[in-house]
C-alpha cells in the first residue's frame, strides 16, 4: 500500500470531480452548434428546424428524444422564383458500409429521419441517394446532413454552397416517390 | 535636516532607478528570448517525405474522398486538413465544394498536412523505404491501431493501405496509381 497524504487525496478528487464535469453538456464542438442554432419557433415536432444539423440534440450528446442515426431536410427550387423549397415526399435510401440498404420519407417541411434504436449497426461510410440524385462524396461519420449540407447565408448566398458546405440537398421539382406518398418517380 | 532629507530622497530615487534598470532589463531579456523563438525559415528543420508528383497524383485524390469529407478530415478544426473538390477548399481561393476539381494550391497543402503530421517519423520511413510505415500515425489511425474519432478505415493490405504504403515505399508510380485506383472505385 502506497501511502498517500491529504494533499494528494484532495487533488485526486478535483480531477475526479472536473473529469465528471467534462462528461456533462461541456463539450466544445457540439455545445458551439447547439449554441449557436436559432431559438424554437414552433412546437418541436417533426416539422421543426428543417435544414438544422438534427443529430446536434437527437443524440446522445444533444439528450433530445428520439435520437437518431441519420436525419436531415430535403429541399427543390422554386421553378418561378428559384426560392428553396422544402421537398416533401421525397424517397432518401441509405447505404451504409456493411448491411442492406434503408430508406425515410421526407415529410411537409421536408425533414426525414431514421431513428438510432432502428438502425443501431449502422455502419460508415455512408452513400446517400435523395430522390434520383446520388451523392457525389460519402458520409464519413456524421449522421446529421445538415452539417455539410448548410442553409444559405450571408457568405453562402443561393444554394448555401461554399467553402465548407456542399449547399442545401437538393432534388428536382417533382422527384418524389409513391412508396412516400409521391406521384411516380 | 534638510540634507538628512536630501540623501534619503536620493538613496529613494537611487533604488527606484535600479528596480526600473532591473525591469527594464528583465523586459528586453524576454523580448530577446521571445523573437529567439520565432525562426525564420533557415532556423526550420527540414524533414523529408516521399515523392510530393506521386502524392498528388495518386495518393490525394484517396485522401480526399475517403478521410476529406466536410465531417471528417475536411475541417478546419482537423491537424491533418485535407481539401479537395468535394469537401473543404482551401481560404484563399474561392471554390465551393462540389465545384471546381482540386487545385494544386489544395494538393500542395494536403501534402503538406500528411508529411509534417508526424514529421520525424516520416523522415525515418524516408530512410528506410517504407519499411517503418507502420510506425506512422497516418497509417495507424487509418488502420484502427491508434484512437481514431473515425475509426478503422482500412485492413492491412487493403487497397486503401497499399495506396499509403506504396507511396511510402517509393514504389513506381504506375503502382501507387493501380492501388490508390482501386481503393477510390468503391467510393464512387
Amino acid at each position: 500500500m502506497v501511502p498517500v497524504s491529504k494533499g494528494q487525496t484532495a487533488l485526486a478528487l478535483v480531477f475526479v470531480v472536473l473529469g465528471a464535469a467534462s462528461c456533462n453538456g461541456n463539450d466544445p464542438l457540439p455545445q458551439e452548434v447547439i449554441d449557436g442554432l436559432p431559438a424554437e419557433s414552433g412546437s418541436p415536432d417533426a416539422l421543426h428546424r428543417p435544414g438544422q444539423p438534427c443529430l446536434s440534440c437527437h443524440s446522445t450528446y444533444g439528450g433530445a428524444a428520439p435520437e437518431f442515426a441519420i436525419a436531415g431536410t430535403v429541399y427543390k427550387e422554386d421553378a418561378m422564383t428559384g426560392a428553396l423549397a422544402s421537398a416533401p415526399n421525397v424517397k432518401v435510401e441509405i447505404f451504409d458500409s456493411a448491411g442492406p440498404s434503408r430508406f425515410a420519407c421526407t415529410n411537409a417541411a421536408g425533414n426525414f429521419y431514421i431513428e438510432k434504436e432502428k438502425w443501431a449497426d449502422l455502419t460508415y461510410p455512408l452513400k446517400v441517394r435523395a430522390g434520383t440524385r446520388s451523392m457525389n462524396s460519402i458520409i464519413g461519420r456524421d449522421g446529421s446532413c445538415a452539417s455539410c449540407h448548410k442553409l444559405p447565408s450571408d457568405d453562402r448566398p443561393g444554394t448555401g454552397a461554399g467553402r465548407d458546405s456542399a449547399g442545401v440537398v437538393l432534388v428536382e421539382d417533382g422527384d418524389t416517390d409513391p412508396i412516400c406518398g409521391g406521384g411516380a418517380p | 535636516m534638510k540634507r538628512n532629507v536630501r540623501e534619503r530622497l536620493r538613496a529613494a530615487l537611487g533604488r527606484r532607478s535600479h528596480a526600473a534598470l532591473g525591469v527594464l532589463a528583465t523586459g528586453l531579456f524576454g523580448l530577446g528570448f521571445g523573437a529567439s523563438s520565432c525562426v525564420g525559415e533557415a532556423g526550420l528543420e527540414a524533414y523529408g517525405c516521399p515523392n510530393p508528383a506521386v502524392f498528388t497524383a495518386s495518393v490525394s485524390p484517396y485522401l480526399e474522398r475517403r478521410c476529406g469529407t466536410l465531417d471528417c478530415h475536411g475541417q478546419p478544426t482537423r491537424p491533418m486538413r485535407i481539401y479537395g473538390q468535394l469537401g473543404l477548399r482551401h481560404p484563399v481561393e474561392n471554390n465551393v465544394s462540389g465545384g471546381a476539381a482540386t487545385t494544386q494550391l489544395e494538393l500542395e497543402s494536403n501534402y503538406a498536412a500528411v508529411c509534417n503530421l508526424d514529421p520525424a517519423a516520416m523522415q525515418q520511413v524516408v530512410d528506410d523505404l517504407g519499411s517503418t510505415a507502420d510506425k506512422l500515425l497516418l497509417v495507424n489511425k487509418a488502420r484502427g491501431l491508434e484512437r481514431h474519432k473515425g475509426g478503422k478505415i482500412v485492413n492491412e493490405q487493403d487497397p486503401g493501405d497499399l495506396c499509403i504504403l506504396d507511396w511510402l515505399g517509393r514504389k513506381d508510380a504506375a503502382t501507387v496509381a493501380a492501388s490508390c485506383a482501386a481503393a477510390i472505385e468503391p467510393l464512387k
